[in-house]
């Protein structure tokens, strides 16, 4: 993996997150949604491996960022490179989830390849929650975005049309 | 029959689930040129170091991580390996380049019903099972040929 430059912290100072959805899973998550004891987002953004350890990038997401992500109107490549605070934390995570190095820094200092292509909307098809209030919320923001669009435009097509389903994914990762 | 990760999907509450089948059918995977490369064809829970950031949801006790992930169409497995990719571009090193097609009967395992949205499939072997010799590559996993 590439050496980056940044500032190595202990920790991430997110101690008491836990993961309440994979909202892009294929083999393992590959973009998760934490929330914490007072309900504030983050992200984790898989970006690189080695024999090791998988990368991750972690940074807050606000509730409108992903709001707007939900809805597939804010890309994944824009909350990445704009991160609240300007800058984020890349972690590397062993297979058994224990967390070694942890550097702050800012986006412009990673690879260009750390990072979606531009225009990476939200996709529905691969994702995973873990607690029901996260499910909820998904569905509401999805159905006041298509509410939104057929207001605007009568003739705005069914979800089925739009390859968007009003049920999760998935429900859990247990089956 | 007894499956390939027997041992470990075991102790697994209904692995593999009920609505999994013993069915003949033709299915595509992403994999690395010439499927050299020794994860091609090995079960996620099984590749080193696995994919965790949260050790409460580990694949390691999920059944889904003891089965391999198929698709049931060709357009769809290149479909899907572009969103993936332009989504985690660093995600080519670890699922390959290519997508190869296998036909699997029902000696060899039990299937998932298909993801309508993905067309993806989960794919739980039985043990003595070598896929890797029924399957052939067709074409570069992006489409673009």
């Amino acid at each position: 993996m590439n050496k980056i430059t940044g500032k190595k912290v202990a920790k991430l100072p997110y101690p008491d997150s836990h993961k309440v959805a994979d909202l892009t899973y294929f083999d393992g998550p590959l973009l998760s949604l934490f929330r914490d004891s007072e309900n504030r987002g983050y992200l984790y953004y898989w970006c690189d491996a080695d024999e090791t350890y998988n990368r991750w990038l972690v940074l807050p997401i606000t509730d409108l960022q992903l709001a707007r992500y939900i809805k597939q109107t804010l890309p994944l490549d824009e909350i990445l490179i704009h991160p609240v605070g300007g800058e984020l934390y890349v972690v590397d995570i062993d297979g058994q989830g224990k967390h070694s190095s942890v550097l702050l820094t800012h986006p412009e200092q990673l690879p260009v390849d750390y990072f979606p292509q531009k225009h990476t909307f939200f996709d529905p098809t691969t994702t995973i929650f873990y607690e029901q209030n996260t499910i909820t919320d998904v569905i509401s923001l999805l159905l006041d975005e298509v509410h939104t669009l057929r207001q605007a435009k009568p003739e705005y097509p069914q979800y089925e049309q739009r390859q968007l389903s009003t049920s999760p994914a998935q429900i859990s990762a247990d089956d | 029959m007894q499956f390939k990760y027997s041992t470990h999907i075991g102790a697994i509450e209904g692995c593999p689930p009920a609505d999994y089948h013993s069915i003949e059918m033709t299915v595509y995977r992403w994999v690395h040129q010439e499927m050299r490369h020794p994860n091609d064809f090995l079960v996620v829970a099984m590749i080193n170091p696995r994919r965790v950031n949260d050790p409460a949801i580990d694949l390691s006790s999920k059944c889904k991580g003891f089965g391999l992930s198929f698709y049931d169409s060709r357009q769809n497995a290149q479909k899907q390996y572009r969103a993936r990719i332009a989504a985690h571009r660093r995600l080519v090193e670890s699922i390959g380049e290519y997508v190869a097609e296998g036909k699997v009967t029902k000696s060899d395992g039990v299937i998932s019903p298909v993801d309508k949205r993905s067309g993806h499939l989960t794919f739980h072997e039985y043990a003595g099972v070598d896929l890797k010799e029924k399957f052939v590559i067709v074409g570069r996993a992006d489409g673009n040929e």
